[in-house]
This record gives structure tokens, sequence and C-alpha cells, in this order.
């Protein structure tokens, strides 16, 4: 059995009296270890997919499973948990706590989780030994990103999910993120999926998952995966 | 503009929350605001309608020598006066519910108490019975104090007029019903000249009952006074004027009204010297005539005891002769006896020989007696042979008859015995067969012969028997023969010695005649000299009994003499003494005559006090009140306006923050900032508005009413007609929305400074900050991470935690002020009667201590301890003339007072002395009257006349005040020794029943009270003040409640983002909850902290603004009541945490990540 499973997931809003659906009977699997990249025009349902992956939304119909658990059956505390112990978020505006340092940030995440990995060790890891005690204001973009990531990472979490990463940096900073992404995955074997409107990153993922309007175009495996620093956009 | 409209309103419909917090925060501010500041306009208001309505005086005109009918003339002529009511009062004494209370008496309106026409004045309101309706009837104040009232309708009353006053023509009074006056507002009803100096109810009586002519005041009406509220300076002004011209008018008339007095007084006095004159010629008349009648007596006396010493001597004499007599008749006496004794014997000897005579004659006798004996004896012996004889020949003679007979028989029987011989033969003849009558035959021959036989023997007996007869007839011839002559012989012998002794025994009797008459002759001697000493007996003895009468008869007149002088020194005295009585009283007249010239001559002319309504107790304490209460309505709204403007501030700027963009976009369509900030000034406005005049509302209808009852609690009058109080509740409307409008304006200026594209961007996160905390590393590493987190949070959002401790503080203290508030008053009477007094039980006595009620005061299984103390209320004095009434107390023993009072400083509790020259003032008495130790003040004696004392110590106390006084000191100043009727006691607690009822029945005990009940019924009454706590409570509960949601409100929305980041990183709601709730937490401790302090200040603030003039409130707040403080407060934040909690619930971790903040 595959670590994920996406099974005819439908997740449906109301509008009105209208019903949109912005996952349309979605069905992927991904392997343990895997990077993952799925990518998709904007409104595709990328964020859809991602959120009822990261237990932050529930699917309306369809069955998603996560390392043998349903989590598309979990109640709201049961979700909770599964965000708390399983799953690691790196977003697009990175979502960092204002008033705590880039330590503190990473320390918010590591005291909730079951074997969270050292702040400063993480944070040294992905380059921030010297700004480690600076708060997100007095960070560029891209550390900010990288603090993000850390906290993600600290969690020592199964599977990691990052919303359009590079989204709000720069090419070089964006390349640096990706590299550590990918270092991620490959060092520590953990399963990575980022969402991405950004084709070029498929070759540096293991698994590329193709969505369109709330579907699954295609879903290609990658046996050469290109290493982060030589992919180009 | 439609549109425009349908913004605003749906901003109010889209974010509830906050529309609720500004309107509720505007409602309580403006609604508290205008509430208490309405109070003192509206307690004013009420009491004015009710003065007016009773038509109170304005000015009241009271004068030392009263008012005659001229007097009342010249009043009611003076401009400005528009009526005048010529009354009287007078104080009077009566013993009415176990114990002496002064009375003030007041005559009714003339034309009755319902009578509205302005000369009516001061018409009590008639609360229960009816009026009365003739002079023997009364109506009395409607007791509401602490001593329970004790007199119903149809009770009696009886006064005593004092100082020897003479105004009612009746003292005796039927209760028919119970008023409220408004010349007595409170419930302390003023000083008085009589009694103890308290003043403890008034009464009513119709006018007739005052029977002098003079009237003791007049009761003014100002022209237009009426309609001017009596508690303003427009009506100040209107009365002032009067006064003034008053007190002129006074001056004119009191000249005049002196000589209205004098014309008569001095008629009087001239016939008193008359009288005077002739009284002393009478008297001194009188007094020789007593001094003439008095040489008199004297006289007679000393004769009279001339005429003693006469019978004296005569008794004398008389004693002497009685005793010469006595001494010879014992004399005889002796004599006579002496004789008697020789008479005696001689006739006992005499006697002694005729029985020595007699007895020999006796014995001779007997001897001739014996011998007459032995020979009748032979004499009968002789005899009794005879008779023998004479006897045996009688026998001899009947046996020779028998004999006789015997033989006839025998002879003819033997003719038959022949017969029978005959027949025999015959038969035996016969034969045989004849045997049988052979054999009776034969037998009766043997008979025959037998018989015959026995014949023959007795006839030989008889013979022999005739012979032997023969014989012994033979012997006694001779012995009788013989015997004869010697019989005769003897009885010759005897006749002999009879007639001897026949001639002896004449002759003893002689004898016996002669002694018998000799001794009859010695008695009829003896008698007669008898007779003689008895006579003499008696003379001496009728003599002795004349003496002895004739020396009572000296004794008696020995006595009466000595009577007589008595009386005669007694009436001497008399006489001396009435003869220097008539002097004094001559003198005495003489100086009352004097004296009445001199008061005549001294007599000042009257001064007339022209008094208006700030002289009246009532009136007075009730403006002062009314201006307290006016100054709290000044302090507490500004802590609620103050909180309301920094909610409306940070809510505001909020809600301009979260339409940034909104804004952006107006500006970016064209809009102008005047029509984008009136967006939400209007919002503001229309929420400000209409929260206030919910407030205002329900603040005027409320908070006025629990205030006002509260202080009912002291007064006597209405009811507050609820209403709203358009000034107040303008002002604060006004200020609520200027406040709101500026802070709306305010938080868009910002906004509205910055060009549209900036607006359109979203604002920069406020950046993280270190906080000072940070760098203070032992205190920061010890922190845990959450605390860390806490604390940044805490110092980033200056704003918030400026409202949320100002608000909290607020909350805090305003409870605390309430709870402070309650325990100031409660703890007053703990404070005084358990901790202060030591005594538990007081007494009141009509005149000083007996020995029996000594005996229960002394019986310690009841009492451990009692001691006398004096007491008055007196007028204090101070160096700068500012006086106080104050009760003088004056210990019996200077050395008890600190063992039934505890002397001390309040706040260092050390002990302040009392002893020689000791003077201690209590602390409110001396804060009032800026004294210290060393202060000077005057007292008054109970005459009135001033002396200095000077203060030696300040003491704690809080009901009423008092002057301690070392009793030496008190009558060295003064001169005057000091009542001691009042009483402390201190109970053991046991008995308190039985105690009560044997200190009641004891006659000079007129009150008995104990501490206990007093704290009762204090308890009772401070329970009403609670209604006032409550409400502060209330306020300032619903002051926290609505910061407290208002900030956690924002604070949940500002930071929606982290929130959601949390729950993203997987946060439980609950730990996302307490993320917030722990900045709240905090932020409730720190304004809690400074609630408290707050609330120390504030509290003292308003006991001494609320503090009413006989009391010293406690300054002290109680543990429980922080406690209290500080458990609401967090019970509040708790209900708002919880009424917030779902808010954390529904948090949208898409949507709030999916936009940049």
């Amino acid at each position: 059995m595959a670590f994920v499973e996406f099974q005819e997931v439908r997740k449906e809003y109301h509008m009105g009296d209208s019903v949109i659906a912005a996952a349309n009977g979605v069905n992927f699997i991904v392997e343990k270890g895997e990077f993952v990249v799925i990518v998709g025009p904007s409104g595709a349902g990328k964020t859809t997919i991602l959120n009822m992956l990261g237990g932050m939304d529930n699917c309306t119909s369809g069955k998603i499973v996560v390392d043998g658990q349903e989590v598309s059956a979990c109640n709201d505390r049961e979700l909770t948990e599964y965000r708390r112990y399983d799953v690691g978020f790196v977003f697009q505006f990175y979502n960092l706590i204002q008033n705590l340092t880039a330590l503190e940030n990473v320390e918010l995440a590591s005291q909730i989780c079951r074997n969270p990995l050292n702040p400063r060790t993480v944070l040294r890891e992905v380059g921030l030994k010297e700004r480690m005690d600076n708060f997100p204001a007095q960070l560029s973009g891209g550390e900010q990103q990288r603090v993000a990531i850390a906290r993600a990472l600290a969690k020592n979490p199964k599977l990691l999910l990052c919303d359009e990463p590079t989204g709000a940096l720069d090419y070089r900073t964006g390349k640096q993120v990706l590299e550590l992404l990918q270092q991620t995955c490959r060092e520590f074997g953990r399963t990575v999926v980022v969402i991405t409107h950004n084709q070029a990153f498929a070759a540096m993922a293991d698994r590329v998952i193709h969505i369109h309007s709330g579907t699954v175009q295609d879903m290609t495996c990658n046996p050469n995966p290109v290493p982060a620093e030589r992919i180009e956009w | 503009m439609k549109a425009y409209g349908k913004v605003i309103l749906r901003s109010i419909t889209r974010s509830k929350a906050r529309f609720f917090a500004i309107f509720a925060i505007m409602a309580l501010g403006s609604g508290f605001f205008a509430g208490i500041s309405a109070t003192a306009p509206d307690m004013r208001q009420t009491v004015d309608s009710y003065l007016d309505r009773q038509n109170f005086m304005d000015v009241s005109l009271l004068s030392t020598l009263g008012f005659s009918k001229q007097d009342v003339q010249a009043v009611s002529h003076t401009k400005g006066v528009e009526a005048v009511m010529p009354t009287w009062s007078e104080d009077v004494m009566s013993h009415l519910a176990n114990a002496d209370e002064a009375i003030r008496m007041h005559a009714l309106p003339e034309k009755g108490a319902e009578d509205t026409g302005s000369s009516s004045m001061n018409r009590p309101v008639l609360v229960s019975g009816r009026w009365p309706q003739n002079t023997q009837e009364c109506v009395l104040d409607q007791k509401k104090s602490l001593v329970k009232q004790s007199l119903k309708l149809g009770d009696e009353v009886t006064v005593q007029e004092q100082n020897g006053q003479k105004l009612l023509k009746n003292t005796q009074f039927k209760v028919t019903g119970f008023v409220q006056s408004p010349m007595y507002l409170t419930f302390t009803l003023g000083n008085t000249n009589i009694g103890n100096g308290q003043l403890n109810r008034y009464m009513y009586v119709l006018p007739q009952t005052f029977s002098s002519s003079v009237y003791t005041q007049l009761a003014v009406k100002v022209k237009d006074a009426a309609q001017l509220n009596s508690f303003t300076q427009a009506y100040q002004d209107q009365v002032q004027p009067v006064c003034s011209r008053l007190t002129e008018v006074g001056k004119q008339r009191s000249p005049l009204r002196k000589q209205e007095i004098i014309a008569p007084e001095q008629k009087k006095l001239s016939d008193g010297r008359k009288a005077y004159d002739s009284q002393k010629i009478s008297a001194e008349k009188q007094l020789s005539t007593a001094k003439e009648k008095l040489a008199d007596a004297s006289v007679q006396i000393e004769q009279n005891a001339e005429k003693l010493q006469d019978a004296q001597q005569q008794i004398a004499e008389g004693e002497k002769k009685l005793k010469e007599a006595r001494t010879s008749y014992t004399a005889n006496e002796a004599q006579y006896e002496q004789k008697k004794q020789e008479a005696d014997t001689k006739l006992s000897a005499a006697s002694q020989q005729l029985q020595a005579g007699r007895s020999t004659l006796q014995k001779a006798q007997e001897q001739i007696d014996s011998n007459k004996l032995q020979l009748d004896a032979q004499e009968k012996k002789l005899t009794d042979a005879k008779s023998e004889l004479d006897q045996q020949s009688q026998k001899l003679s009947a046996a020779q008859t028998q004999l006789e007979a015997s033989r006839r028989k025998l002879e003819e029987s033997s003719g038959e015995v022949e017969q029978a011989r005959q027949a025999l033969a015959q038969l035996e003849t016969a034969g045989q067969g004849a045997t049988q009558e052979a054999a009776s035959l034969r037998k009766m021959v043997e008979t025959y012969e037998q018989q015959s036989a026995q014949l023959k023997t007795a006839e030989q007996t008889l013979e022999q028997n005739q012979q032997a007869f023969q014989q012994a007839q033979q012997s006694y011839k001779q012995q009788s023969a013989a015997a004869q002559p010697k019989l005769e012989q003897a009885q010759q012998k005897i006749a002999d010695a009879e007639n001897h002794i026949q001639k002896e025994q004449q002759k003893l009797d002689r004898g016996e005649a002669s002694y018998q008459l000799q001794q009859q002759q010695a008695e009829n001697q003896f008698t007669a000299a008898r007779e003689k000493l008895s006579a003499a007996k008696a003379q001496i003895d009728q003599k002795t009994q004349e003496l002895q009468q004739a020396k009572r008869q000296l004794a008696s007149g020995q006595q009466q003499l000595a009577a007589a002088k008595t009386a005669f020194q007694e009436n001497q005295k008399k006489y001396n003494q009435s003869q220097k009585d008539t002097q004094t009283k001559l003198a005495a007249a003489a100086q009352k005559l004097a004296d009445g010239e001199k008061q005549l001559n001294a007599l000042q002319n009257p001064v007339w006090h022209v008094l208006n309504r700030d002289k009246n107790l009532g009136y007075n304490s009730f403006t002062s009140d009314a201006n307290r209460m006016q100054s709290i309505s000044h302090m507490f709204p500004v802590f609620f306006f103050l909180v309301a403007a920094l909610v409306v501030l940070t809510t505001m700027t909020r809600m301009v923050e979260e339409e940034r963009s909104e804004i952006g976009a107006y500006k970016a369509l064209g809009f102008s900032r005047k029509a984008i900030a009136g967006r939400y000034l209007l919002y503001a406005l229309f929420v400000s508005l209409s929260g206030s005049l919910v407030g205002v509302v329900i603040g005027c209808m409320t908070l006025p009413t629990v205030c006002w009852n509260a202080y009912r609690l002291m007064y006597n009058a209405p009811a507050i007609v609820p209403r709203v109080n358009l000034f107040y509740s303008f002002i604060s409307c006004l200020a609520s929305t200027a406040i709101t409008v500026v802070a709306t304006f305010s938080a868009c200026w910002a906004a509205l400074q910055e060009k549209p594209a900036a607006l359109l961007q979203p604002k920069a996160p406020k950046p993280g900050k270190r906080i000072l905390l940070e760098h203070i590393t032992p205190i920061w590493q010890r922190m845990n991470f959450s605390a860390k987190v806490t604390a940044r949070n805490l110092f980033r959002y200056k704003k918030r935690l400026v409202m949320t401790v100002v608000g909290i503080a607020g909350c805090t203290s305003l409870m605390l002020t309430g709870f402070g508030l309650k325990d100031s008053i409660s703890h007053i009477v703990s404070n005084q009667y358990t901790d202060l007094s030591l005594y538990n039980f007081d007494m009141n006595l009509k005149s000083s201590l007996t020995d029996s009620t000594k005996a229960i005061l002394n019986d310690k299984s009841h009492i451990s301890r009692w001691m006398q103390y004096a007491y008055r209320s007196a007028d204090v004095k101070n160096a700068a003339e500012k006086t106080m009434s104050a009760n003088l107390l004056v210990p019996e023993q200077a050395g008890d007072l600190p063992k039934f009072i505890r002397l001390r400083n309040r706040r260092s509790k050390a002990t302040i002395p009392f002893g020689r020259n000791s003077v201690v003032v209590t602390e409110k008495l001396a804060n009032r009257l800026k004294l210290k130790p060393g202060s000077k003040i005057t007292l008054p004696d109970s005459s009135g006349k001033v002396y200095p004392f000077t203060v030696t110590g300040v003491t704690e106390n809080y009901i009423y005040h008092y002057v301690y006084i070392d009793p030496q000191l008190y009558q060295q100043v003064t001169g005057e020794t000091p009542q001691y009727r009042s009483l402390w006691g201190i109970h053991t607690g046991s008995g308190k029943a039985d105690l009560n009822r044997d200190l009641g029945k004891q006659p000079e005990v007129s009150t008995v009270i104990f501490m206990d009940d007093i704290m009762k019924n204090f308890d009772n009454m401070i329970q009403a003040l609670n209604s006032v706590v409550l409400v502060l409570i209330f306020c300032a509960g619903m002051l926290s409640f609505v910061v407290l949601y208002n900030l956690t409100n924002i604070n949940i929305t500002e930071r929606c983002r982290e929130m959601a980041t949390l729950r993203v990183l997987g946060f439980y709601v609950h730990e996302t909850a307490e993320y917030i709730y722990k900045e709240t937490t905090i932020l409730t401790w720190i304004g809690c902290a400074f609630g408290l302090v707050l609330g120390i200040f504030m509290h003292r603030a308003v006991i001494s603004t609320v503090e009413v003039d006989v009391c010293m409130f406690g300054r002290s707040i109680a543990p429980l009541s922080y406690l209290w403080s500080i458990l609401l407060t967090l019970g509040f934040t708790a209900v708002v945490d919880l009424l917030m909690f779902p808010k954390f619930k529904k948090i949208n971790m898409v949507e709030s990540l999916k936009s940049v903040d």
C-alpha cells in the first residue's frame, strides 16, 4: 500500500445556490520518501488537495489515506493530532509568528510534538545559525521561508507539505529553498509534497502529479530527478 | 446616500460584537454618569417640593423676650415678607418609653394643619391617626430611630415644663396621631438646653394649648421664594435681603419690646416694695409681743420653783416623824412579843399539871374497871353453874316423865303379852300347823320381855342421875354459900374506889376551870395589846402613803417645772429663730426687691435671632449630604468615561484596520476623506448615541432612587419620583458621543492620510520586539516558552494593555470601594461596640444610685465591673471659634475610664493615657475642629458658662463625638460638681434578661441599654445600604465585562492569522485559546492589583465624602472584601473567556492563511 493515497476525493464549496467542485474525483498515490511535485495552473485545485492532505480541510467524498490512517474519516480533534504529529507545513507567505524570534518560531512547533528535532540544530542545518535570535521582520524572505521550513522539519513530520514555497521569493533564494527541501527528502528520507504552478520544478521530483480543473490529469514518475540547483525557470 | 446608509447598517449587523462593545460601554458610562449626577439634583428637587408642599418657613425668628403682637405687625410689614405665622414652641420633659425624654412642643398652624394658606407654615404630614381636636390632644413625631417606638395611638403623654416656664394650659395629652414635620428632616432632632441636652421627640398641639400671649417664634415666608429651589443661589439671594431687613426690624423693635415688658414689671416692683414695708412692721410687732410673753413665763416659772422647794422641806419633816413613830412601834411590838411568850410558858405549865392529874385518874378508873370485870366473871360462873343445874333438873324431870310413859306402855303391853302367851300355849297345843303364828307370837313375847328389861335399866339410870344431880346441887349450894361474902366484899371495895375517883375528878375539873379562866384573861390582854399595835402600824402606813403621795406630787411638780423650763427655753429659741427668720426673710425680700430693681434696670434689650433655613439642622444636614452626593457623582463617572474612551478607541482602530483595503478602495474610487471618515463617524455616532440614550434613561430611573433610599435611613422625607434629568442626560450623551467621535476620528485619521495604493497593500504586521524583561536574563531564562511568548505579546499591544489594565483596575477598584463602603459602615458598629467599648450595658439614672441597685451591680456573678459618669451634650469650640456638638463625658473616677472604653490611636493602636488633667477628644471631632494634643478648646458647664480646656489626646471613635474629661480637672476649672447620673457596666454575659428586669425595677433607674441590642438595630439599618453596594458592584461588573469582552474580541480578530498558524501547526483549540487567555488572565491580575491600590484610595475618598457628621466610618477594608473584589473580577474574566471560546473553534485556517497580512 502506498504511503499516501487519494481515492476519488471530491471537495465542493457552496457559493449561494451553486456548487463549485474544487476537487473533482482526485486519485493519486505517493510512496514513502518520494519528492512529489503537484503542478497545475492557478485555480486548478492544488491548494485544496494540499489542505485536505494536510488535515486542514475535510473532503466532501472520497478517501484519503496517509500511512495507513484514513485522514478523510478523522474528526476535528483527530485532524489536529494528525497535523500535530504527522505533518509539516511550509506556506507561500511563511506564516511565522511575528512576535517570536526565528528560534522561538521553531520551538513553538517543536514543543508540541513527540520526537522533535533540536530547534537550534535544525536552524543551523537550514543555514540560519547567525539569525536564530532575529524576529521575522528582521529576516529576508528566503530566511523567513527557511525558518518556516525549519519549523516544519523540527516537528519531525512524516509528511512535509509545501504550498508554493518559492512563490514570494526571488529566483536565487527560491532555488536555495528548493535545494533545502530536496536535501531534506534525500538525506532524511522524508516524504515531501510541493505544490507549484511552476512546471520547471517537475524535473527535480520523483513523482509529478498534474492537476487540472480539480482532477489529476497525469501522474508521472521520474526515475532520474535533477538536483534542484540544476533546474532553471 | 442610500448605499452609504446601507454600508453603515451592514457594519453594525456584520460585527455584532463590536457594536455591542461600544453600545454597552456607552450605555454604562453615560447611564452611570447621568444617574449618579442626577441623584443630588433629584434629592434636592424632592426635598424642595416636599418643603414647599408643607410650606416650610424661609426664616425663623426667635427672640430672647418673645414676640408681642406689635412685633408681629412690624415683621409682617417688612418689605419682602409674604406671610408671618406667630407661633409657640417649648422644650419639655416627659417620661416616655421607660426613659426621660426631651420633647419640643410646637403649635399647629392657627387655621389647622391642612390649611394651605401661606400663613400656615411648617405643616406636618399626618402619617397615621388624626389631628388633635382639643387642647388635651397631640400628635407626635413618627419615631424611627434606634429606640423602639413604644407609644401608640391613644396613649397619654404627660409633660413637665422646665426652667420655671409656664406656657401650657395643660400638661397631659392624648396621642391622636403621628406626623412627619418639614422642620425635622433628619432623625437626629438636635440639641436642647434641658434634660441630657438631646432632643428626643417633637410634638404638635393646638395653638390654644399655649396660654401665653407672647409668641416664642415667628415663622416668616419670603415673597417669591417658594418658586425657587431652596438649594440654589437664587433662593439665597431672595431670602438674604429679607433676613437683613428683619434683623433691622429686630433692632428697632428691641427697645420697644423691652419697654412693654418693663412697664408692668416696674409696677409690680413698687407694689412689692409697699408690701414689704407693711409686712416688715407687722413682723416686728409680732416679735415684740412674743418677747413680752416670754418674760411673763419666766417669772411664773421662778415662783413655782419656790413653792416646790417648800413642799420638799415639809416632806422631809414628815419623813423624819414617820421614822420615829416606826422606831417606837418596833419597840412596843418587841415587848408585846416577850410578854406573850412568858404567859404562854405559864399557861403551858398549868396545862401540863392538869394533864398529869387527869392521867392518874384515868389509871385509877382503869384499875376499878378491871376489878369489876373480875367480879363479874365470878358472878357469871355462879350463874352459869346454877343455870346448868336447872337444866339438869329439867332433863331429869323429862326423863322421869318418859320413864313413866314407858312404864304405862309396858303395862298395857303386858296384857297383850299375856294374851299372846295364852295364844301361844294354845298353839303349842294346837299343833304344828300353827307354827307360824306361834313364831310371831313368841317373838312378841320376846320383844316385850326385852322392853321390860330395857325399862328396868332406864329406871336404874334415872335413879343414878337423880342421885348425881342431887350431889351437884349440894356442891353448888356449898360453893355458893362460900363465895357470897367474898363477892360482897369486892363489891364494896370497888364502890369505895369509885367514890375516890369521883372526888379527884371534881378537883381536876376545878383546876381546869381556873386554868381556862386564866388563859382567857391572858388572851384578852394580848388581843388588846395587838389591836393597839396594829392601830399604830396602820397609822404609820397611812403616814408613809401620805408621804409618798406628797413625794410624787413633788416629783410631778418638779417635772412640770422642768417642762415649763424647757418649753420656755424652746420658746426662747423659737423666738430667737423667728426673729432671725424674720430678719433673713425681710433681708431676702429686700434683696429680691433690690434684685428685681437691678434686673429690671439690667434688663437688656431683647435680641432677635433671624434664622434662615441653613440654621435648621435637618435642612442643613440634607444640604451637605446632597453636596456630598454631588461630589461622589464627580468621582466615579470619570472612570467609566476613561475606560469607555479607551474601548471605543481600540475598537474603532481595529475597525478601521480591518477595513483598510476598503478605505483604500473608496479612496481609489475618489471618495473624499470627509465622506470616508464620515462613514465611521456616523457609525460611531449612531452606536454611542443609542447606547448612551438607553443608559441615561436606565441610569436616571434607577440610581437616584437607590441612593436616596439609602439616605432615607436617616431622613424623614418622601421618596424620589424618578425622572430623566435632561441636563445631565444631555451632558452625558454629549460627552460619550464626543469621546466616540474623537476616538473614531483619531483611529481613521492615520489611515486617511495614506495613499490609496498603500492602503490597498496589506499593512505590515507589527514587528516583534524584544521587551525589557528579556534583558533581565535571570528571570527571562527561568520563564518557560509560553510564558515568554505571553510576556512579549503583552507588551506588543500597549494600547490594549492599558485599556485592559485600566478597565479591570476600574472594575476592581469600584467593587472594592463598594465592598469597602459596606465594611466601613458595618464596621462602625463592631468597631465601636466590640473593639472600643469594653462596657456592654449603659444605664441612665433619675436620681443617685440606691443601695439595692448597688447590690445588684456588685453581684460579681453577673457584673464584673461598673462605673458612674456624668454626661451632657455640649458645644465644643476650637481656637478658631468653630463649633461642633459633642458629648461631654466626665467619669466619676478618672482611672476607671480606660477599663470601660479603649482610648487608643487608631493607626498605631497605642493607648492614650487618661488620668489627672486629661482631656481626650474623639477622632472625628478632632479632625473637624483641627485638634491635636495641646490644642485649646472651650466647653460650657451645665449653665452654659464657657471654660477653657487643653486637649491631651485624640482617641479612636466611630459613633458620636465625645470629650472625656478628668473629673478633678472639670471641678477645678468649672467649680461645678458633675451629676453622675449615668453608668456603664460589664455584665458577664449570662442572665442578661434577668439583669435587665432587676435593674429596670429599681426606682431610680431610667433606662438600661444593652449594647448588643443597639448593635442589632444598627445592623438592620445598615442592611439597606447593601443596595448601593450592589449598584456599584453591578456597574463595576458590567464595566469589566464589556472591557474584557471587547479586548478578547479584538485580540482574536486581530490575531486571527496567528491563531490559524497555531492551529495548522497542530495546536488544539484549547491550546490556542490559552495562548490568548493567558494574556487576558495576566492582564486581569495586573488590573486587579492596580485596582486594589486604586480602590483603597477611592474608598478613602468616598468615605470621607459620604461620611455623616455624627459617625466616623471605618477606614479599613476587610480582607474578605479584597478577596471578593479579586474573585469577582476573575469571575467576570472567566465568563468572558467562556463566551469567547466558540470563536476559537470557528477560526478558518484555510481562509486566514490564504491572504497576506
